[in-house]
């Protein structure tokens, strides 16, 4: 089984995405890349060649659930795990976002030193 | 009381009085109607009684002087020679058939030479009247005239009363002869009228006429007597005149004077009062209409099956459709047909004394759909119809903007705030976590200080976005069938590390119970949080916090208990409201913002359970809160 070391974030709010990337890289040990926005993930992907992807749902221009189709489109999400970060997490919403391929949802607010723990538990689930 | 109704209540008491005084006016002029005919009848019986007595006392006299003239034509007969022997038993039949003849006095030549009775009147015996200055001028015209004349009533020489009736006798040849007198007892005569006049209710005085020696009286009756020359006056009055006052039959009309104008004064009260019911009813039923055609919400009258009666201007409008266009149609024509069936159910449902209202879709002209609350009562009979409803139309549309837009306010502000507070606790946390590296001592506690406060931050955010979302009916709660026991458990290992800050120790009370329960397993976790880090931040340091589950027929209890301070008696009936905290100050000091059991309580009635709690001051509290048994508790837990 591939180890888990390469993440893509993406999200739009500068200082989520420092602490998440502190978080990630310092508490898990993991290289990640930040995107600020949808395109710049889609510009990005194939590039950085991710094992996980972090999406923020709440973005503007394309949101977190459009980025993820057309990234869908781009790599083969059931080999790269996709988890959404955000605060939009009613029971429907998670369904809407298991239905459009996410693996699961990280709630927000998050706990930074928790926040790697919670990738790696979700990656280990898609794994089998 | 009002002038006006002063001034009815005069014009009501003098009317009686008016009434009163017309209807007495009219007792007293009947009172003087009867009285005058009780005179005049009292009068005509008078006038016959007393024309009764005078013919008696005319017949009694008549008789006694037809004697007396039949002796006078005795005397001519016997060429004036008078044989006493003869005369002596003629005088004694006279005198028995004459009952009131006292004496009868022959006088040949004026002197009384023969006297009948002799007894008792021997003193008048030789007599010669031109002797007797008093009587005989008139003796004289007597003679003169050759006339039977009656005087008196005279003083007797033998005493009493009498009257004479002198008789001069002349002999055929023309030649005067003398007087027969014969001396009439008036005192046995008046005697016996009177008697006879007593006998018919009258009382009798007969006196010579031209003498006024009889004062008049009132009701009196004066008869003329003629007789022989002889004029007296009969007066005649009634012995027991009729009493004039009518004491009884003028109380008695006074009486129902009273009686009458109190009863009409009464009626034109009553009358009166009912005019002024009328008219306050009336003008209550224009200011209803006016008001009710006024309000600026729409109103309406409507059937006990929906159709519109009445339509007001405000709910013309919003419909935009003229009132010829909306009455007469049943409500539910200007719904969405989905609605038709429940418009029906909550019209049928208005019941009195109840909460009618219900929300409610409106289609006005241009096909626009309105949502409205309608509020309905039962009104009563109207215009003939029965059981009228008068509904009140709220447009929504205005206040569900402002709800949105409060809530989209109130979720913007939120997530602005929550976003940069992410990043602050999170970066704090890091820092604190030394995932950068050590951190100077007196830093570490700075930093410390603002992670926690920075958490605590979130923890009041994300509250009130819940007490939002749940307000909105934005919160979804899936109720799934789950055990509880590893519910409770995870809550009690999830919320140490915070009582632990307070030096408060969760204990979860066993054994394991078997019981299941059909919850939102996210919210219960957060509706346990809630009482738990409540019950561990109100405890004393080392005190222990139990978390016991009682099973019941068809629910299970579960309850946080603390040996905390207890709950103010006055703060208990508000403990569940919004942004309750015992003292302002507790918000500070303990931390939270007042919506915790707000929100729990919101959770466990969407999860068909009820919270509530036992506290006495001083001893502690216990919170708790009930949730239905699932039907499969009964199998047992692989626990």
């Amino acid at each position: 089984m591939p180890d888990l070391k390469r993440i893509l974030h993406v999200e739009d709010d500068p200082s989520i995405q420092a602490v998440a990337k502190v978080a990630l890289e310092a508490v898990g040990g993991f290289t990640v890349l930040s995107c600020s926005c949808g395109q710049d993930a889609l510009d990005q992907v194939q590039g950085f060649a991710p094992d996980f992807i972090l999406l923020d749902v709440m973005m503007p221009g394309m949101d977190g659930p459009q980025t993820l189709q057309e990234l869908g489109r781009m790599v083969d999400i059931t080999q790269i795990p996709v988890a959404f970060m955000t605060a939009k997490v009613q029971p429907n919403e998670i369904e809407h976002y298991r239905s459009l391929g996410a693996r699961d949802v990280i709630i927000k607010p998050f706990d930074p030193m928790q926040l790697a723990t919670q990738v790696r538990a979700i990656w280990s689930r898609s794994r089998g | 009381m009002s002038d006006h109704s002063s001034r009815r209540l005069i014009m009501g008491m003098l009317s009686s009085l008016a009434m009163l005084l017309i209807l007495g006016l009219g007792v007293e002029l009947l009172l003087r109607q009867y009285s005058l005919r009780q005179h005049e009848l009292e009068q005509q019986r008078l006038l016959a009684h007393a024309y009764e007595v005078r013919a008696v006392l005319l017949a009694e006299l008549n008789a006694t002087l037809h004697l007396a003239t039949g002796l006078a034509s005795y005397i001519p007969a016997k060429q004036g020679r008078i044989d006493e022997a003869e005369l002596q038993p003629w005088l004694r039949g006279l005198f028995e058939q004459g009952r009131h003849i006292r004496n009868i006095g022959l006088a040949p030549g004026n002197r009384i030479d023969f006297l009948y009775p002799l007894a008792g009147n021997e003193s008048a015996l030789g007599l010669y009247y031109p002797d007797i200055d008093a009587q005989w001028p008139a003796i004289q015209r007597v003679i003169a005239s050759r006339k039977p004349h009656l005087v008196g009533p005279l003083s007797l020489l033998q005493g009493g009363q009498g009257l004479i009736y002198r008789v001069p006798v002349y002999l055929n040849d023309q030649s005067y002869w003398g007087l027969i007198s014969t001396v009439i007892d008036f005192d046995q005569l008046a005697a016996e009228v009177e008697s006879i006049a007593r006998k018919r209710g009258i009382a009798v005085t007969i006196t010579p006429a031209g003498q006024t020696t009889i004062p008049a009286k009132q009701d009196a009756l004066d008869l003329s007597v003629s007789l022989a020359g002889a004029q007296w006056q009969l007066q005649a009055t009634p012995l027991n005149p009729a009493k004039k006052t009518f004491t009884g039959l003028r109380m008695l009309g006074w009486g129902l004077a009273f009686t009458v104008a109190g009863l009409i004064g009464f009626a034109l009260h009553t009358q009166q009062r009912r005019a002024n019911l009328l008219l306050a009813l009336n003008q209550s039923q224009r200011d209803f209409l006016q008001a009710f055609e006024l309000a600026p919400q729409g109103m309406v009258l409507m059937t006990a099956e929906g159709g519109l009666l009445v339509v007001n201007q405000a709910f013309c409008r919003l419909l935009q459709l003229p009132p010829e266009q909306l009455l007469h149609r049943p409500l539910h024509s200007f719904c969405p047909p989905a609605e038709h069936e429940a418009l029906s159910a909550h019209v049928s449902a208005i019941r009195p004394g109840h909460n009618n209202s219900w929300f409610l879709t409106l289609v006005d002209a241009q096909h626009l759909q309105i949502p409205v609350e309608c509020s309905a009562a039962i009104l009563g009979s109207l215009g003939g119809a029965d059981e009228v409803r008068i509904l009140h139309v709220q447009d929504m549309r205005e206040r569900l903007r402002l709800q949105r837009l409060q809530s989209e306010f109130t979720a913007s502000v939120s997530h602005e705030l929550r976003t940069p507070l992410t990043a602050i606790a999170g970066a704090l946390g890091l820092i604190n976590g030394g995932v950068l590296g050590e951190v100077p001592h007196a830093m570490q506690q700075l930093l410390q200080i603002a992670h926690a406060n920075s958490l605590r931050l979130q923890a009041l955010i994300d509250d009130l976005l819940d007490m939002e979302k749940l307000m909105a009916g934005k919160i979804r709660v899936e109720l799934r069938d789950q055990w509880l026991w590893p519910l409770l458990e995870e809550a009690v290992a999830h919320n140490q590390p915070y009582a632990d800050q307070y030096q408060v120790l969760l204990h979860l009370v066993g054994p394991p119970c078997s019981v299941r329960v059909a919850v939102d397993e996210q919210r219960l976790a957060q509706v346990l949080a809630n009482l738990l880090s409540n019950a561990a931040k109100f405890s004393p340091p080392g005190a222990r916090v139990s978390l016991l589950v009682e099973e019941h027929a068809d629910q299970v209890r579960v309850s946080v208990q603390d040996q905390g301070a207890g709950i103010d008696d006055d703060f208990k009936a508000r403990i569940f409201s919004k942004f309750s905290q015992a003292d302002a100050s507790d918000s500070r000091q303990k931390g939270g913002t007042g919506l915790g059991l707000a929100i729990s309580k919101e959770l466990l009635e969407r999860m068909h359970g009820r919270i509530g709690f036992d506290s006495v001051k001083g001893q502690g509290s216990t919170f708790w809160f009930e949730l239905p048994l699932h039907a499969t508790s009964t199998q047992r837990a692989n626990l």
